[in-house]
């Protein structure tokens, strides 16, 4: 397994609601190193409260042997010719450790947070990732871009705006889906899966990998190196009294996470839509308080990885293994003790 | 005047041929400390060939008190949201070091280039300047944005995708500028102006910063602290011999502006619009080769400030003193002497 973490260490999904704790950008390239030196495979970085291309140069910068991936970026604010260009100076940068990963958020956020104009988000990542890699072929190559689709028209080449092929390989594309239209196209064009929070083990093998398969087929691609990226639920702590608590923060965000119309296929999967519907109507009625009261053990424990930190990983690997290649995963380190315990359950992790 | 440079050092602006050097993405750290050490007060990065915030980024991080900007960054491909976004990170990375350069481009570009839609950029420009001030005084203040524009309409705030407030909020915006109309929006919103190399100092004077004045008068500002960063066509080099070979580049480039209509009115200002005509023409037939003759060395001393390195920082002075605020120069570095040549240089621009 290639393990991945985000910044800082220790830092659970949020939902969204706030993070734990946030990025500081002054401290992306010590905590980088230190990623590093503990033995992960990469660093993730999320496209939130910070420029996710700026922290990706900074890690980069400070690291000889890390990838770093956005997880994800937000496509369709920029045009592809500019997520193009920043991807290709990162790939650059760091002599092809930079992995592209790419998301297309949801109406209401591209629409009222970004400003933009809202269209079919599946048809339009396969536009987006095409306009992407006809970019890339045509600096790689030296050769005029041309690229036609229903989303965008790019054929303008001037010498001044066109960078010089790159060294390294070609940049991964890894793409965030939930439904499975959009895994059919990460099946038809990416790389890799980043593979939403709320997504169970079940739901990943029923529902997620075969879409991906399908759009593959469609395509006639043979998925050998296909990476599905998972960011799974986990409590975990030392003992038992901290678990207990970190447990109740997961069921909290399970119920969050089921309220969102955007993920009911993912409680769909498990014959909990009607739990889904009700938390959904909680929600609108603000009776946030009462939710996590909704969401039982059982379902808890299909979403979320609960164990004491001496057998998380052990848990991780049975629920995981032959579904997922990567996994983000980590623990706070607030002191050498944490920073040693962490480095063996890495180490324990990637066999 | 204070003294800004691009990297290499020793670039000159190419037109839109590629440049004789490009910019080493692996030495920007390293080269963004040497223009500290030489006394420059910034450091610039162009939109070409990569992405200008990841250069920022490296330069940031190598070093402490030299200011640092996009001069300048294409606007409209990105949301005004990324790009607020961006600078709240490159702010907050740098210690308040950061100004956001913006530029239109032309419509060529944003439909062919980035794949969008054009539309008429003074006012699409002024939009985005202003949603940027929404946006950055709704994370400042936290308090929910609500921005309705022709262009863009942002009203959803979520806690997970606001930044935090930061120590150095004021982030000044400079608009890329040619036509009287950006530099009029200039004034309006912005906080200071980037006129385009083929700008000459009448120009400046006599058509842009009355433009400037009459955007701020709109808007009831003042125009205390408004910047003027020039990028001013130089041929320079250590002696006569080696300076024929900068003042035929330099008479290639002039006539490709003269040759470019969105530069017309420059040209026009000289009582030279019927030459832009005609380069115009030259470069429709191609006959690329024929066009540098037409410009005679009256018509190039207009445009671009030409002597050997012992003359050129008094002529630089002569021309610009009192009429711009930054000025970008260097000289190409590649040893101790020239870095000491080029540190006398910065100082002597710096005279008021």
């Amino acid at each position: 397994m290639i393990v991945e973490t985000m910044l800082p260490l220790g830092r659970a999904d949020s939902g969204l609601k706030q993070a734990d704790g946030a990025v500081d950008i002054t401290s992306v390239a010590g905590d980088a190193a230190r990623v590093e030196a503990l033995g992960f495979d990469g660093i993730a970085v999320q496209d939130n409260k910070d420029d996710p291309y700026v922290m990706s140069t900074l890690a980069l910068q400070a690291t000889a042997r890390l990838r770093v991936a956005t997880s994800v970026a937000i496509a369709f604010p920029r045009s592809p010719t500019v997520t193009a260009m920043t991807a290709w100076s990162l790939a650059r940068l760091s002599g092809g450790r930079f992995v592209l990963g790419l998301g297309s958020q949801v109406k209401g956020h591209i629409e009222r947070r970004f400003g933009g104009r809202w269209s079919a988000p599946a048809p339009w990542m396969r536009d987006y990732l095409r306009a992407v890699r006809d970019l890339w072929s045509a600096w790689q190559n030296g050769t005029p871009v041309n690229h036609a689709s229903d989303h965008y028209t790019i054929n303008l080449s001037v010498p001044i705006f066109t960078p010089a092929p790159l060294a390294c390989g070609p940049i991964p594309i890894h793409l965030a889906a939930v439904n499975p239209a959009m895994c059919g196209v990460a099946g038809e064009l990416a790389d890799g899966l980043r593979v939403h929070p709320i997504c169970s083990p079940h739901y990943l093998g029923r529902v997620i990998l075969p879409a991906v398969r399908k759009g593959a087929a469609r395509a006639g691609r043979v998925l050998e190196n296909f990476e599905v990226a998972v960011k799974p639920l986990v409590a975990t702590a030392a003992d038992a009294e901290g678990l207990a608590l970190k447990r109740e923060e997961m069921r909290g965000r399970v119920a969050f996470y089921g309220s969102t119309p955007a993920y009911a296929a993912a409680f769909e999967a498990h014959e909990f839509g009607d739990l889904a519907q009700r938390l959904n109507q909680y929600s609108r009625a603000q009776r946030w308080a009462e939710m996590s009261a909704l969401v039982p053990d059982d379902v808890l424990d299909e979403f979320v990885t609960i164990g004491l930190h001496d057998t998380i990983v052990e848990q991780l690997r049975a629920r995981y293994q032959g579904l997922a290649d990567s996994m983000e995963f980590s623990i706070p380190v607030t002191n050498e003790a944490d920073a040693a315990r962490l480095a063996a359950m890495v180490e324990d992790l990637r066999r | 005047m204070k003294v800004e440079t691009l990297l290499p050092l020793g670039k000159v602006d190419p037109g839109l041929r590629a440049p004789e050097q490009a910019l080493d993405i692996h030495r920007v750290g390293e080269d963004a400390r040497l223009v500290e050490s030489l006394g420059y007060d910034g450091l610039m990065v162009e939109d070409t060939k990569q992405d200008p915030f990841v250069v920022m980024a490296l330069a940031a991080t190598a070093t402490t008190h030299l200011k640092l900007g996009t001069a300048v960054a294409i606007a409209f491909p990105r949301s005004p949201m990324v790009t607020a976004m961006t600078a709240w990170t490159l702010a907050r990375l740098s210690r308040g070091r950061f100004t956001l350069g913006l530029g239109t481009q032309v419509k060529g570009h944003i439909e062919r280039r980035f794949g969008m839609k054009w539309s008429a950029p003074g006012p699409w420009i002024r939009e985005y300047v202003q949603a940027l001030h929404a946006i950055w005084n709704s994370w400042q203040a936290c308090t929910p944005l609500d921005f309705a524009g022709k262009h863009y309409r942002m009203n959803l705030s979520v806690p997970l995708f606001t930044p935090e407030p930061i120590e150095h909020p004021v982030i000044p915006i400079h608009l890329a500028a040619v036509n009287p109309y950006l530099c009029q929006v200039a004034g309006e919103v912005a906080d200071g102006m980037r006129p385009h190399p083929v700008c000459t100092a009448h120009y400046i004077r006599e058509v842009m910063l009355p433009a400037v004045r009459k955007g701020a008068h709109k808007a009831g500002r003042s125009l205390e602290g408004f910047a003027v960063s020039i990028k001013p066509l130089i041929a320079t080099a250590p002696d006569a011999a080696r300076l024929a070979v900068r003042v035929r580049d330099v008479r290639a480039r002039v006539a490709f502006y003269a040759s470019t209509p969105a530069y017309r009115a420059c040209f026009e200002a000289h009582g030279l619009g019927a030459l832009a005509d005609e380069l115009q023409g030259l470069s429709r037939a191609q006959r690329w080769e024929e066009m540098p003759d037409r410009i005679s060395d009256e018509v190039l001393e207009l445009y671009a400030t030409v002597g050997t390195w012992d003359e050129i920082v008094p002529r630089l002075l002569a021309r610009y003193r009192g009429l711009v605020t930054h000025a970008e120069f260097s000289i190409p570095v590649h040893d101790a002497v020239d870095a000491a040549r080029l540190r006398e240089m910065v100082e002597a621009l710096h005279a008021e």
